[in-house]
């Protein structure tokens, strides 16, 4: 595996975990990923290529779900600003 | 003690994400075993006393993606707690939730969809805020400012908010010179429709009084309150913990002043003054 392989490997799982955090929404940040895995991507030779191929799909891979089913509970946090003595997070249904 | 750190995301702005840090105090109050504090029970029943917070997106109906929470006795020292941080990182990311019992208590979850290759540099994350914030509070914080003041007026049509002059004054370094502060003006019957002045109902009066400004650019100026003629507070955000007595005569509030003998300082403002302020209170 060449070093720019390794790289975008390490890319790809860095994007994964940036669309985990902004739960599925776009983000400057993604953009900016996408961005570099992009040159990263031009700089990868044939054995390179066909080794992508092989690998499995990175794990979550996917785009996570953000806008869920009304009647679904998720954890949001509370406004600790607004009430005093609050617990910092609460599970609540969010449609 | 009770530190927490969440990666939150806003849905209404287009999954907007940040990490929210607390530090919570307890006292001796609380009624937790110190020797083996559970972090669930501190967490979801007794937080304690906010002293301190990082925060990149306002609190409040936002998506939690994982959180950190830490418990430990006040007294703790700074090399204890950064100890446990890593005796946990080394061995208990494995499984989620994941709980660390003992002098400090932790605990570390995430949503679905986190590959457990990456939950090691989301803990990072969060612990680094974790640190941060009882390392080194930060200095620039709504504690240390005066909060914007929207002044309320009674008449016989109902009630109208208008920001206050110094209040202006502070807006127009953001907004620009040309910026017109409006007026909100309110009928009686929609006042008690609306059971004003409770919670969000706040927030909607400073949408609409300061549309363009976000709520984490209203944290940075010290927050809002709504204040009586009388001076007397009607509502805030963020809630400051206003356990004291007497009227500040800097910032016109009630309740704030605790003693510093021989002078009382304002727990809003942190103003000392030479009297309890009370003989104000009583002209009115």
């Amino acid at each position: 595996m060449t070093a720019a392989l390794d790289k975008y490997l390490q890319l790809q799982a860095e994007l994964s975990r940036i669309r985990w955090a902004h739960a599925g929404f776009e983000s400057p940040e993604e953009d900016a990923l996408l961005d570099r895995m992009d040159e990263v991507w031009s700089t990868l030779n044939e054995a390179d290529l066909a080794e992508l191929e092989r690998q499995p799909p990175p794990s979550q891979f996917t785009r996570p779900i953000a806008r869920r089913q009304p009647g679904q509970v998720a954890r949001v946090d509370t406004d600790v600003f607004a009430y005093e003595g609050v617990a910092p997070r609460r599970l609540a249904e969010v449609a | 003690m009770f530190l927490t750190a969440h990666r939150v995301v806003k849905p209404s702005e287009n999954g907007r994400a940040g990490i929210n840090t607390f530090y919570y105090r307890h006292g001796n109050e609380a009624p937790i075993d110190w020797t083996n504090p559970d972090p669930t029970l501190v967490a979801e029943t007794y937080p304690g006393v906010l002293v301190s917070d990082d925060v990149e997106v306002a609190p409040g109906g936002n998506l939690v993606r994982s959180y950190l929470d830490v418990v430990v006795h006040d007294s703790a020292p700074l090399a204890t707690v950064v100890e446990a941080l890593e005796r946990f990182r080394a061995t208990a990311l494995g499984e989620l939730p994941a709980l660390l019992r003992g002098e400090v208590g932790i605990r570390f979850n995430a949503e679905t969809g986190l590959p457990p290759e990456a939950r090691p540099a989301e803990f990072d994350d969060l612990c680094a805020r974790v640190v941060r914030l009882l390392q080194a509070p930060p200095a620039t914080t709504w504690r240390v400012h005066e909060p914007l003041t929207i002044e309320m007026r009674r008449s016989r049509e109902g009630t109208s908010f208008h920001l206050a002059p110094s209040a202006v004054d502070r807006l127009r370094e953001v907004a620009g010179p040309g910026w017109i502060p409006p007026t909100i003006r309110v009928r009686d019957e929609v006042r008690e429709d609306l059971a004003f002045f409770k919670g969000d109902i706040l927030r909607e009066l400073v949408r609409t009084l300061l549309p363009n400004v976000r709520e984490e650019e209203l944290l940075r100026l010290g927050g809002v309150r709504v204040i009586a003629p009388t001076g007397l507070l009607v509502a805030e955000w963020p809630v400051r913990n206003a356990m004291g007595t007497g009227y500040c005569l800097n910032c016109h509030r009630h309740n704030t002043l605790v003693s510093v003998w021989p002078s009382w300082r304002c727990t809003a403002c942190n103003q000392v003054q030479a009297s309890n302020g009370l003989w104000v209170t009583a002209l009115g």
